[in-house]
């Protein structure tokens, strides 16, 4: 089932139960009418669907302009895998394959994972935030990515 | 956008054009660039099979992510999404729904053609199969095959009419082949109806008009002339439909208001695929 996978990152990212169930819904619509577009050469349903729902997710994040007093009043991103045993109870097996391979990554590589994917950040907005440098973000983010494919399963 | 974001200063600052695009490609993976400059990204890789494999990758790594933080959505989430696509829909086919079938006319007049039920070529049975993904598919998809069941309220509204044949589990799936491939035909034998769906569907020119054949034997019967909303969206509701799972459609261009026998080029045939 993919609505659990696609409402939690919205949620996750979105943060506010009403906003989320909103886009959520956006969501789905929008891949109701571009279901004859997909195509299965550029990815699995799974990645295209995901793709479509940050996008939206992050897309609604960054036109709020409270969007870094809502980081700051949130406080840091806590550990994402922390399945709660409702959450376990919709998509465990899965979640769990997912918190495992999140949990393997290096703790730089998961910060700016999160803070680009959880939190909607660009890469000039991590690298601000970090103090670090832009290519430090971008190696960061693709080192992570490569890492968390091949605990996943695949290689890039 | 800038694409050369190689740091000029540093001397030992090396890294190849696809190195970089390879970097930016995991910003885009993240959607850590805005909206333009990752469409720039995925249009430096169009004609790169090689890249777009190790993007898709990336993506998948991504969806990783999404799936760390699944969550059971409130049970309100299935309801407001049926009932969006149905209010999107409503006003395309509410004047159809309630058309009764007329000799010759211009509404709905699907022809009757009786016959056993069997899943031939070009047709899918249960609206799963990818790459068809018609619009039966795509609601399974979406909100999951176990959240699909049949909404009670009386069956009257438009978006009951509707799911009726995209959440019947034995609708069967004609996908159009030809310039109208994004179309698939969507028959219930339960509902004893039909949905034309697609997406992506230009708009004839001027005042010309797309008509819906079916074919009785090898005899084309006009069923309904249509064009696409907007945005290109399709969605037609075909009322008291009976028709074999190998049935033949095909969709012409024609004049405004459709013709009686097919006239123009044929730009859909089921019998394709």
């Amino acid at each position: 089932m993919l609505a659990p996978t696609l409402y939690g990152v919205v949620k996750r990212v979105v943060r506010d139960p009403a906003q989320s169930e909103e886009v959520t819904q956006e969501v789905f619509v929008e891949l109701w009418r571009s279901a004859t577009r997909f195509d299965a050469q550029r990815g699995s349903v799974r990645s295209w669907a995901v793709t479509i729902a940050h996008r939206r997710a992050v897309d609604r994040v960054r036109s709020e302009q409270a969007h870094r007093d809502r980081q700051e009043r949130d406080g840091r991103i806590a550990a994402v895998a922390e399945a709660t045993p409702e959450d376990s109870a919709v998509a465990g097996e899965e979640r769990a394959v997912a918190a495992a391979a999140l949990a393997g990554l290096s703790a730089p590589q998961r910060e700016v994972l999160e803070l680009a994917f959880y939190d909607g950040f660009t890469h000039v907005q991590i690298a601000d935030q970090l103090g670090v440098a832009l290519g430090t973000v971008k190696t960061r983010i693709r080192d992570g990515l490569i890492r968390l494919r091949a605990a996943t399963g695949a290689t890039p | 956008m800038n694409d050369d974001t190689r740091d000029h200063d540093d001397p030992a600052d090396a890294r190849s054009d696809d190195d970089i695009i390879r970097e930016l490609m995991a910003l885009a993976a993240v959607h850590a660039l805005d909206a333009d400059d990752e469409a720039h990204v995925e249009a430096l890789i169009a004609d790169r099979p090689d890249l777009q494999a190790e993007y898709r990758d990336l993506r998948e790594a991504a969806a990783t992510m999404a799936a760390a933080t699944a969550e059971e959505p409130p049970p309100t989430l299935r309801a407001s999404v049926l009932d969006a696509v149905a209010a999107e829909e409503a006003a395309k086919v509410v004047s159809l729904l309630d058309t009764e079938p007329a000799d010759g006319g211009a509404g709905a007049s699907p022809a009757a053609a009786p016959a056993p039920v069997a899943p031939l070529p070009g047709s899918s049975r249960g609206g799963w199969l990818y790459p068809v993904l018609a619009a039966a598919a795509a609601i399974v998809l979406v909100i999951g095959a176990a959240a699909i069941v049949r909404r009670d309220t009386g069956g009257d509204e438009p978006g009951d009419r509707l799911a009726a044949v995209l959440e019947d589990p034995d609708n069967v799936v004609m996908p159009f082949a030809g310039e109208l491939s994004g179309l698939s035909m969507i028959y219930s034998a339960d509902a004893g109806a039909a949905v034309l769906s697609g997406s992506g569907v230009a708009a004839p020119e001027g005042t010309d008009v797309y008509e819906l054949w079916h074919f009785d034997g090898e005899t084309p019967v006009r069923v309904e002339t249509f064009v696409p909303d907007g945005t290109g969206v399709v969605t037609v509701y075909l009322a008291d439909m009976d028709i074999a799972t190998d049935a033949r459609f095909a969709i012409t261009v024609e004049p405004e208001g459709g013709t009686d026998a097919p006239t123009g080029p044929v730009v859909g045939d089921t019998a394709e695929v």
